[in-house]
């Protein structure tokens, strides 16, 4: 009790909020922190710069897909992000408010992942049992990794070198270089919803 | 197990799931799209499978993958679709888009997986029900699928509503022979024929609620003396009890019960008259899976009598009356 009042007292001081019809279905901040994107249920993705964080009524709201969008990543740019929707597309919003479409598929695009550092910088999505991986302009498909179910989560390590997706009774460790096919397959019985990487890459 | 109101019934507020099986080429799609394209003012999300050849003609299409999880219960017949829970999960998040789901199986499924979906997942047991599983039976071909595979006999046995289709295709005689050959499987599933997937909606759509006692009270009581069939067969059994039942004494009776045998348990469905309760109380079960609701104060001039039906293997119809008869109230 005591901890909502507080919550929804900072939002009041230091925030602001805004409902829209539907489910928020993802959120996340862009590569340089400086906008965050809300996608919903109905396919649109609202954008909130922080400049005008706490005015909600200059949030900007772009029609990005035709039914859901499913998945939201910062773009491998500073400032863009990625959706993916139930119409199988996979898809750029760019600062300007453009939309470009990367990819389509029959499968929702249910989760994107992207990797940037100095040297590389990919793009990961997920559709159905397949996760492709792109490079940084999300414009060639680097590769297409098959799994045996459904993908439910993908992750980059640290570096970069190792891209990971989860899904019925374990996960897949993919080597993200182009030569390397192998997959070291991690089998731990059970319908796992989510996967991370630790930062050191650990575990 | 609240007296809820019919007013405030939870039920109403779900999403009514029907599921269509049958084997292949039994015309599923071609029922799908007939439903469909009715005059109904009715939008339905569709979930299909990947390998159909048709094409649905519908807003909402959702290719699934036929995923079977088994659940960590370490019991072999407690297996959903994980697809389904994830499918099911997201679209709820766009309630308003439509009135109605339709999963169409691939032809070789046990709809079991299907149908416990409902059953043993929280979050669609909250927002959805299953209204009805239809299964569509191609009366031309019916009788060599039958010895050939194992799923055709669990589609008939799963099923709620049969279509019998493409009767034109056949001539009394053989119609005749595949209507036995269905009742020996399922004594209780309404029978439509049907060409081309002609049927009318009500007997496909929202039949959920009423179809159960609509079922059960249409059991024939030939049934009680129908002759021996056999024992790995899958059969239907159906139980009367006039006197009310001590509703621990069957929670303790049925749960126990499919514990032991659910695996050859396929379905389990019966209205029940509880002492002390005015409302009929619906209960259903897939294999080990049980549900149950109160569904309303017994209509005037209805006979109050407990009605229990068996689907399923190695059937023991004197023990199970035994056990059904020890749950009333003495």
């Amino acid at each position: 009790m005591s901890t909502s009042s507080t919550l929804r007292g900072l939002i009041e001081k230091r925030g602001a909020s805004r409902t829209v019809d539907g489910h928020i279905t993802a959120c996340t901040a862009s590569r340089d922190n400086m906008r965050f994107a809300f996608t919903t249920a109905e396919g649109d993705v609202i954008i909130a710069h922080r400049a005008d964080l706490r005015e909600p009524a200059s949030w900007a709201t772009y029609a990005v897909h035709d039914g859901a969008a499913l998945a939201l990543a910062p773009d491998t740019d500073p400032s863009g992000f990625l959706t993916g929707g139930d119409d199988g597309r996979l898809c750029r919003l760019d600062m300007h408010g453009e939309v470009e479409e990367l990819g389509k598929t029959r499968r929702w695009v249910e989760h994107i992942a992207t990797h940037v550092d100095a040297k590389t910088a990919y793009i990961a999505s997920a559709a159905g049992k397949q996760v492709e991986l792109r490079d940084g302009r999300g414009e060639a498909v680097l590769k297409t990794l098959e799994h045996p179910s459904s993908v439910t989560g993908i992750v980059f390590d640290a570096k970069g070198k190792r891209i990971a997706a989860s899904h019925y009774n374990g996960a897949s460790v993919w080597y993200t270089q182009p030569k390397s096919e192998s997959v070291r397959p991690l089998e731990w019985k059970g319908s796992h919803t989510g996967i991370a990487i630790h930062p050191a890459g650990e575990a | 197990m609240s007296d809820a109101s019919p007013t405030s019934d939870p039920a109403d507020t779900l999403v009514p799931v029907t599921v269509l099986t049958g084997f292949l080429g039994a015309g599923k799609t071609t029922l799908l799209n007939h439903i469909l394209t009715a005059e109904h003012g009715r939008k339905y999300a569709v979930v299909i499978n990947e390998f159909g050849e048709l094409g649905v003609d519908n807003d909402l299409v959702v290719d699934a993958d036929e995923e079977v999880f088994e659940m960590n219960n370490g019991c072999i017949c407690c297996t959903v679709r994980g697809d389904l829970i994830r499918i099911l999960g997201s679209l709820m998040k766009r309630r308003n888009k439509f009135d109605g789901i339709i999963i169409e199986t691939t032809g070789l499924a046990d709809p079991a997986p299907v149908a416990q979906t409902f059953f043993a997942d929280e979050d669609v047991r909250a927002k959805t029900r299953l209204d009805a599983v239809i299964t569509v039976v191609d009366a031309l071909n019916f009788l060599q699928t039958l010895k050939e595979s194992p799923e055709a006999h669990q589609q008939i046995a799963f099923a709620d509503v049969i279509i019998l289709n493409k009767t034109d295709l056949v001539d009394e005689a053989q119609l005749k022979a595949v209507e036995d050959a269905i009742r020996k499987l399922n004594a209780f599933a309404p029978i439509h024929k049907a060409q081309k997937g002609n049927v009318k909606l009500t007997d496909v759509m929202d039949v959920g609620g009423f179809d159960l006692q609509r079922t059960l009270s249409a059991v024939p009581d030939f049934l009680e003396n129908t002759h021996h069939h056999h024992e790995e067969d899958v059969n239907s059994i159906s139980l009367t009890l006039k006197t009310p039942l001590d509703a621990g004494r069957f929670q303790m009776w049925i749960s126990a019960l499919l514990q032991e045998k659910g695996t050859d348990i396929l379905r389990t469905k019966g209205i029940l008259n509880f002492e002390g309760q005015p409302d009929r109380f619906a209960f259903q079960a897939v294999h080990m899976m049980a549900d149950g609701n109160s569904i309303g104060p017994w209509k005037e001039g209805e006979v109050k009598e407990s009605r229990l039906v068996f689907i399923g293997r190695n059937l023991n119809r004197p023990q199970l009356r035994r056990g059904f008869e020890s749950c009333a109230v003495s």
